[in-house]
């Protein structure tokens, strides 16, 4: 051959070479191919924020005409009709605020806050959720003449880092030159792909009211600094505490302005103890005193510790039983005292409990929910003493006290005081607000629909005087009030929010409205009753303990663990894609407790991966809860440490089913029921099944344009279940096998399904029906990978594990639509595939195939059991804790085989394994 | 001319060389494959007992080493239609599951066979030892028959459909005849391999499924 014969093969051959790169590197939807279906996301967050805009005008009409039915019900407690009254005009302007309430009504507000200029002059902000964004708003008092109604500037607005920002507890403060500044913690940098970052901010008033300074930044960690608390002393010095997530751990921080300059952050906590919600007052000595809760001994405890200059202090333990003991707060009294009140609620926290814990009397722990109260104490001179708890009515109270020791484990008994503040005015009196437990009648079933309100009272030498339960109150339990000292007369300014439900429907919320009272200086002196020492509550007659070390050692191995599938190495995260809040309205704020303390239990409690808040309907199709929902998830992003989804459930009754909705990014609106027409009043509650004939194919068709997933629960009750009519693949990869606060949906006689042969269908919790067994959709060839989550009241037993390449939003969903998935009642690894494809996956083979388990759980398996096509192919028992075993199957059948393991250890736990699906093309 | 000459050997030499290259990557290939499919103990009595079911003679001996492959080897020579044997000696056999019976070691593994029949599971002890990259079998001791927890092809949804409430139809391959099959005696405990090519075993001929 010639040079130039070599020459040319050889640029044919780097030609060939090139072509074959540069395919590769093509864009999917430049080359044509199938996978260009990956890029429909993009075009479906398009459609999705159109139709977010549209549900936004829809949210703000419902909520319109929900506003006008509250006026017309004759409640006492609530505001005149003629007081805020909704427009139905769009032109027709908000009013102006009078009375204790500051809302305009055409906006949910929340975090309300107060400060007072050296003359008196009081100024109010608040956080309001308007148009799908939040604002800080600000109102002025206005002088009165005595006796007339008081009232309020018409609102003026603090422009914020971003044009549409997301921001949490604006607080304001007076300096020592008399200037209002709001701190406030804001999401910069936040698209709809991605959270942004949580910095605190501060920004003045300036010119005596004339124009805003310039926006200061107060932090920069790229990790979210939240849950700050901001107190004056007596020299003007604002002093600002929070919570800071430099390991993806909260520690406290804290920094001062002394009216000239913001100092840098100090660290006042460190380490790996997760330390919760810190709240700081100064003493007459310019010492700071920090309360915050902590994690840091395997369950919540609340400590003490002081600042003095840049030194922090030794931390105190204040409350450290095995009692829930969170959310402090902190006063100095004038006479040097430090008052500390927290809220203590139930044994074990969030710990095992569950339907079938129950059954089989192994529970451990309490709902999230559970009866909590405000405990007060004082610490004088190194010793902590126990003052008064604070006064419940007699017709709030309920039937056990929680901390009762000859009780049983206080585990439903939800309800109290809680959310504490503290606060002491310069005569030396103390004052206490704190959200007060209230249940309406008894409604259907004799259940009862709880909700809270807002008291406050004060410390004198008869201990806490009758508290006065504010008017216009109820609401979440998860409301941060304020309380301000008035320097010139005595009384009290109380800084709350309260939604506006109704006796009618006390679950659910109308209008998140911002308020200030004003409580007159009381008539009793101040002072306090002789305290005695503090005694740590009793443990409960029947407490259990929990073996922390045996988890901890099982959770290492699970975040251990690592498998290759298909080239890429995979790690399991493990989550719980189904828990509700208070602001689910089906319950309320009853056993599940605040959307706080869902962050709380994920993280530290169950030390989940990721999970999500699924409350029905994103919170009953109430426009603000479904912002708090995501926003939160937003706040708490502490990849690799957790990963919130962002989900709702969506209830429609049998035989359609309940699912709950999951989605990777945030702006994508609830998908309402599609109601036929049919009904009457302004909401169809938060489970319908008055839907169309497609409502699930529309859901399906909408999750398709999102890119999010479905996931049903219980499908074998008659309530929430389904005969499986409905599946798609793509948008439904997986079903909640089994669910804490119930039972196994599996199959007939399987383990935790409702044992019909002992108890009649109406014993079981949810209802029964077999149609919904999980064996019934593989029959008909649902491609179903298994999870396992919770729904309300239970934690700590039910697990959805996936395998994913990354600990990152995106990541999991895609994995879960790969159903790399088991459900597991305990923290076993499981880890199933066939020649070579993991579970979850679909192949065509013409061999044999070879299907291999491998398994190290928390005990020994006692059981193992492989379901081929409804049928067992195989079962042992190996009695032993690690399992590897590789089954052969010799007579597979013609096409399409299911194939999936279910694994029983000796102490009662489970797990179920994803199906693969098998063409067999063999002879 | 002379250069089309030219032009047509340089066309043949390089055919002949990307042909020569593409069978030696092939069966270089075929090498590494062979290896790979006993890459693991477990693969190795997967490998085996596939190989009994499609008759493969050279794939199933390949599964052995040391003495028993040379006494298999031996016998294979002189045993008439060892293909039809070795199909026939699973014909009855649903499955087998495989596991170590102690943490092997890099050369070394034993391990234990559950061979499952309608009725009845059997098991083996199964020695391996690894050689140049592959895992081989050098020993095969019976343990014993054993009753499981769950017979084979049992069904879950017979109660269901009694109650008329029915799993649905599988899309495809709905039904099963295992569950009949249960009760024929057939003559199903044969090793994947003929027993008389089995001789320190020879104990163990012809079990029957009650065994």
């Amino acid at each position: 051959m010639n040079i130039g014969g070599r020459w040319l093969i050889g640029v044919l051959a780097c030609g060939l070479i090139v072509s074959l790169w540069g395919f590769e590197q093509m864009a999917p939807a430049q080359r044509g191919d199938g996978a260009a279906a990956d890029e429909a996301p993009a075009d479906g967050a398009k459609r999705a924020a159109k139709k977010a805009a549209a549900a936004k005008k829809q949210a703000a009409d419902a909520k319109k005409r929900a506003a006008a039915k509250q006026g017309a019900v004759k409640d006492p407690g609530a505001p005149p009709a003629d007081d805020h009254p909704v427009a139905d005009d769009p032109n027709k302007a908000p009013v102006a605020p009078t009375g204790p309430s500051l809302s305009s009504g055409d906006s949910y507000d929340d975090f309300c806050s107060v400060a007072e200029k050296a003359d008196g002059t009081l100024y109010a902000a608040y956080l309001a959720y308007y148009d799908g964004h939040d604002q800080v708003r600000i109102h002025k008092k206005l002088v009165t003449d005595p006796g007339k109604p008081e009232r309020w500037s018409t609102r003026t607005h603090m422009p914020l880092v971003e044009a549409e920002p997301d921001i949490w507890m604006p607080q304001l403060a007076v300096d020592a030159k008399d200037r209002l500044w709001v701190i406030w913690s804001e999401q910069v940098g936040r698209t709809d792909r991605k959270s942004g970052n949580w910095d605190l901010y501060a920004r003045s008033l300036e010119d005596d009211g004339q124009r805003w300074g310039p926006i200061v930044r107060l932090t920069n960690d790229p990790k979210p600094d939240i849950n700050h608390h901001v107190c004056v002393d007596s020299k003007g010095v604002i002093h600002v505490v929070w919570q800071a997530h430099p390991d993806n751990n909260g520690d406290v921080m804290l920094c001062r302005f002394d009216g000239e300059k913001w100092s840098k952050p100090l660290a006042v906590t460190t380490g790996s103890g997760a330390d919760w919600y810190p709240r700081v007052a100064v003493d007459r000595e310019g010492v700071e005193w920090i309360v915050f809760d902590s994690y840091r001994n395997g369950d919540y405890d609340v400590f003490l510790t002081k600042v003095d200059g840049d030194k922090p202090g030794d931390v105190i333990p204040i409350a450290t039983s095995k009692f829930y003991e969170a959310h402090p707060t902190v006063a100095c009294a004038a006479d040097g005292k430090v008052w500390i009140a927290w809220e203590q609620g139930g044994w074990l926290w969030g710990k095992d409990q569950g339907h079938w814990v129950k059954y089989e009397k192994r529970e451990i722990g309490t709902a999230l929910g559970s009866g909590r109260n405000v405990k007060v104490a004082v610490f004088d001179g190194g010793k902590l003493l126990a003052a008064p708890a604070p006064p419940v009515p007699a017709d709030a109270r309920g039937p056990v006290a929680p901390d009762d020791p000859k009780n049983i484990l206080p585990n439903r008994q939800a309800g109290g005081t809680a959310m504490a503040v503290l606060a002491a005015d310069d005569e030396g009196r103390v004052w206490l607000g704190y959200r007060l437990h209230r249940r309406s009648p008894a409604g259907q079933k004799g259940r009862f629909k709880t909700y809270w309100t807002q008291s406050v009272t004060q410390m004198t030498a008869d201990g806490w005087a009758d508290a006065k339960e504010l008017e216009l109150s109820a609401g979440r339990i998860s409301v941060f009030s304020r309380l301000l000292p008035c320097r010139k007369d005595g009384s009290l300014h109380v800084a709350y929010s309260a939604d506006m439900r109704t006796p009618a429907d006390y679950h659910q919320p109308i209008e998140d409205r911002a308020f200030v009272a004003t409580l007159p200086k009381p008539e009793a002196r101040p002072g306090a009753p002789e305290l005695s020492a503090y005694e740590p509550p009793q443990a409960p007659g029947n407490a259990r303990e929990f073996d922390f070390a045996a988890e901890k050692a099982d959770l290492m191995a699970v975040r251990g663990d690592r498998r290759e599938i298909d080239g890429v190495q995979h790690r399991i995260v493990r989550g719980d894609l189904h828990r509700h809040t208070e602001m689910s309205w089906d319950v309320g704020p009853g056993n599940d407790g605040s959307y706080l303390d869902f962050y709380r239990y994920m993280i530290d409690v169950a030390s989940m991966d990721f999970g999500s808040l699924t409350d029905h309907q994103g919170g009953g199709q109430y426009a603000y809860h479904w912002w708090l929902t995501q926003k939160s998830a937003d706040m708490y992003y502490l990849p690799p440490r957790f990963v919130p989804l962002y989900g709702y459930e969506r209830s429609v009754k049998f035989p359609n089913g309940h699912r709950n909705v999951l989605h990777a990014y945030r702006g994508v609106p609830v998908f309402p029921f599609q109601l036929k027409l049919t009904q009457q009043g302004v909401f169809p509650g938060v489970s319908s099944g008055e839907v169309v004939e497609n409502d699930t194919k529309l859901l399906y068709e909408f999750l398709r344009k999102t890119g999010g997933l479905a996931i049903s629960h219980t499908s074998a009750t008659d309530t929430m279940g389904t005969d499986w009519r409905d599946n798609d693949p793509e948008v439904e990869p997986v079903v909640e096998i089994y669910q804490g606060a119930r039972n196994s949906s599996e199959v007939v006689g399987g383990p935790r399904v409702h044992p019909i042969d002992k108890e009649p269908a109406d014993k079981a919790p949810g209802g029964y029906q077999d149609a919904g067994m999980v064996w019934n959709a593989w029959g008909k060839g649902y491609r179903l990978g298994s999870t396992s989550s919770s729904d309300h009241g239970s934690t700590h037993i039910s697990y959805s594990l996936v395998y994913t390449p990354k600990v990152d939003r995106q990541e999991i969903l895609d994995a879960i639509r790969k159903r790399q998935t088991y459900g597991a009642t305990d923290n076993l690894i499981v880890s199933f595939e066939a020649d070579g494809h993991f579970m979850g996956q679909e192949f065509t083979t013409g061999k044999p195939p070879a299907l291999r388990l491998k398994v190290h759980g928390t005990g020994k398996i006692d059981r193992i059991d492989l379901i081929r096509n409804g049928q067992y192919i195989y079962a042992s028992s190996p009695g032993k804790r690690d399992v590897d075993v590789t089954y052969t199957d010799m007579q597979p059948e013609a096409g399409t085989n299911y194939y999936y393991f279910r694994l029983l250890q000796d102490n009662g736990e489970v797990a179920w394994a994803s199906p693969v699906w098998i063409n067999f093309e063999g002879q | 001319m002379p250069s089309l000459d030219k032009r047509l050997v340089a066309a043949l030499v390089t055919g002949s060389v990307l042909v020569g290259a593409t069978v030696w990557s092939w069966r270089a290939e075929q090498r590494a494959s062979a290896t790979r499919v006993l890459a693991t103990p477990d693969a190795c009595l997967v490998e085996m007992t596939r190989a009994a079911q499609q008759g493969d003679v050279g794939a199933y001996l390949n599964c052995f080493a040391g003495p028993l492959r040379d006494e298999l080897l031996a016998q294979s020579r002189s045993a008439a239609g060892l293909a039809d044997s070795l199909r026939q000696s699973v014909a009855q056999l649903k499955g087998t599951a495989s596991y170590e019976e102690r943490p092997a070691t890099t050369d070394a593994a034993d391990m234990v066979l559950e061979r499952i029949y309608a009725g009845h599971n059997e098991s083996w002890r199964v020695a391996l030892e690894r050689t140049a990259d592959a895992w081989r079998i050098i020993t095969m001791t019976r343990i014993g028959s054993t009753n499981p927890p769950i017979e084979y092809g049992t069904p879950v949804f017979e109660g269901l459909e009694q109650r008329g409430q029915g799993a649905g139809g599988r899309e495809q391959g709905a039904g099963s005849s295992e569950q009949r099959a249960g009760s024929s005696k057939v003559l199903a405990s044969l090793l994947p391999l003929p027993c008389s090519l089995f001789p320190q075993n020879a104990h163990v001929h012809l079990l029957a499924a009650e065994d």
